[in-house]
């Protein structure tokens, strides 16, 4: 990997982040790290990175608040998510305030690297956890939307996300689809925009009640 | 033909002291010799006492109920020779007519003109549903129940009507006669009538079906109990043997009894799951495979649906699924992906490991063809594996809304 995009990495454990750290290896340009809100603020204005590594969970408040506190200051910085938290509610809330993907802590280094170059070159990045969230949220069975344009998927993009919740990776799904990975990328980018300007107020309520796994 | 030797008759039947059997060699159906034969008469003599009786009416119905009671000589799988035992009952449908016939003739007191269509008419149709019941007896008419044969179902039905003509017709006559004895006659006209109708099919439901379903219930407990033991108790001790740990084996192996005797012994996962949601069910089956084989797995669970006995089986086999990814691919990391939608449920397990060649499974593996494939089979759903070596593998289950119950 010739580029590196600079990373700050945002969690309140202290093991967490040099683990992430070590794993992660040559591939990014670690810049800044910090262990809550008004830190994590802070760096990442200071430091100017390319990607955020952000905890769903700070002592003071979700991943959510930092994304809107920096967005606020026009701040350009893309956000991954990077959580053990499966809670639905926190997914969602992560990804409506902007982040660009969620990746579960399970991910191995040279994924989490990749997702975040991915990230950095402003894709989505899908784990299949967020891709059955997004399954279940835009379930076919949903009162008719307000706006069909946003609040619903397309047939060809359900069908992306049902192979990325299967533990297909991009490639793998344009070779099953038989489209180009590129072609991928889009549907992908297309359904992270409907999830988080989607104006269904059921999203929401769906996601705090929903204890899906 | 009826001298044969009786006592090479009584060696050939086992149960020559229960009920009686129709006689191979009889005359019309073997009812007559075989009556003799077991009560040790004269054969000759039965069937006069029962042309004698079939002059009043009753004989007929004695005749047709000894029918129906006795076991049939031929074993269910040796009857065969069907055109036989259909011209016997075409035969006894004729010989009633003639008797009936002859009867009206002979302006007998017990038998007048009136009566001849109505008795003529229940004996065509009890020749036709005689027929479904022998179809019956060669496997046929569990699926003539289940409306799956055209034929048979119209042979009862046209059996129905020509029955119903002849009650039909009795009951007119009846009417006009209305004295006590003449209705008391159209009581036993219509109980006869319907007897003869549904007789054979009661019959063949309470014997033959119950025999077939005693069987598949059999074959599944033995599949359910195979494929729990493989899963359990085989895959433990596979366990055992590939640690170098006492302390781990000798944990493994309590584990393994104590489940072992619970599911002997108290047999949970037969009840209904009313407390259980589908991803808390496989959300158990994924940690439990988590901890025993340390491959972790990544589960995704989307939509769903009342979770029954089958859903329960589907998950017992997404378990396997699981088991087999964990012990054989080698792979770091495994995926499931469960969907339900309106009483439907899909489940991926897919790994990125060693793959395989579903082709070139050993017959002694019963891992994929008890504990998934027949498994799936079993509850109405299907199963499908794909890999190829170096590939991967992915096992896809589907559990259809529309099922047989489960086992």
């Amino acid at each position: 990997m010739s580029w590196q995009p600079r990373v700050v990495i945002v969690d309140d454990h202290e093991l967490v982040r040099s683990g992430v750290r070590t794993s992660l290896g040559d591939a990014v340009h670690v810049v800044g790290e910090a262990g809550d809100i008004a830190e994590a603020v802070d760096v990442i204005l200071d430091t100017n990175p390319d990607v955020v590594l952000l905890d769903v969970h700070l002592p003071s408040g979700t991943g959510g608040s930092v994304i809107t506190q920096v967005a606020a200051e026009g701040n350009e910085a893309k956000f991954l998510a990077l959580s053990v938290s499966d809670a639905a509610e926190d997914v969602i809330g992560v990804v409506r305030a902007g982040a660009r993907g969620y990746v579960t802590k399970t991910i191995n280094g040279d994924e989490l690297a990749s997702a975040i170059v991915r990230v950095a070159e402003g894709d989505a990045v899908f784990s299949p956890r967020l891709a059955g969230f997004v399954l279940d949220a835009f379930a076919t069975s949903e009162p008719t939307p307000v706006d069909p344009e946003l609040d619903q998927l397309t047939n060809r993009e359900r069908e992306v996300m049902r192979l990325l919740a299967r533990g297909y990776a991009y490639k793998e799904v344009a070779a099953k689809l038989d489209i180009s990975v590129k072609t991928v990328e889009t549907h992908a980018s297309a359904v992270l925009r409907k999830l988080q300007l989607s104006n269904r107020h059921q999203l929401t309520t769906w996601a705090a009640k929903r204890k899906i796994v | 033909m009826t001298d044969t030797n009786p006592s090479l008759q009584f060696s050939a039947s086992p149960h020559r002291f229960g009920r009686p059997a129709r006689a191979a060699d009889g005359l019309l159906t073997g009812v007559s010799a075989g009556l003799a034969r077991r009560f040790f008469l004269e054969t000759t003599l039965v069937r006069l006492a029962f042309v004698t009786l079939a002059l009043t009416g009753v004989g007929v119905i004695f005749y047709v109920g000894a029918f129906l009671l006795m076991r049939s000589t031929e074993p269910v799988e040796m009857a065969d020779d069907w055109p036989t035992e259909n011209s016997k009952v075409l035969g006894l449908a004729l010989l009633v007519w003639g008797l009936v016939v002859l009867l009206g003739r002979t302006d007998s007191s017990l038998i007048v003109d009136e009566y001849i269509w109505p008795v003529l008419l229940v004996s065509a149709g009890f020749g036709v549903v005689s027929w479904q019941l022998g179809d019956g007896r060669r496997g046929q008419f569990s699926s003539a129940m289940q409306g799956d044969s055209r034929y048979g179902t119209l042979r009862i039905i046209a059996g129905g009507l020509i029955v119903a003509g002849g009650i039909g017709s009795a009951l007119l006559t009846e009417m006009s006669l209305s004295t006590l004895g003449g209705s008391l006659f159209v009581v036993l006209f219509v109980v006869g009538g319907l007897a003869l109708v549904f007789g054979p099919w009661i019959y063949v439901l309470l014997t033959d079906l119950a025999d077939e379903r005693r069987k598949r219930v059999r074959a599944d407990e033995r599949a359910d109990l195979a494929a729990h033991l493989h899963d359990s108790v085989l895959q433990t001790l596979a366990l055992i043997q590939r640690t170098d740990d006492p302390f781990e084996a000798a944990s493994l192996a309590r584990r393994q009894e104590r489940e072992l005797r619970s599911w002997l012994y108290a047999r949970p996962e037969s009840f209904v799951h009313t407390d259980v949601d589908l991803v808390t069910l496989f959300e158990s089956a994924v940690s439990d495979v988590e901890e025993r084989h340390r491959v972790p797995i990544e589960l995704v669970v989307v939509g769903d649906v009342p979770v029954d006995d089958s859903v329960v089986t589907l998950a017992k086999a997404a378990r396997e699924a699981m088991v087999n990814a964990s012990k054989f691919s080698g792979s770091s990391q495994i995926s499931v992906f469960v969907e339900g939608d309106e009483g439907q449920v899909e489940v991926w397990v897919r790994d990125r490991g060693a793959g395989f060649d579903p082709g070139l499974i050993g017959k002694d593996r019963r891992g994929i063809r008890d504990s998934i494939v027949r498994r799936m089979k079993r509850i109405g759903g299907e199963s499908t594996i794909t890999s190829a070596p170096g590939e991967g593998a992915e096992v896809y289950l589907i559990l259809p809304a529309q099922r047989k119950a489960a086992s």
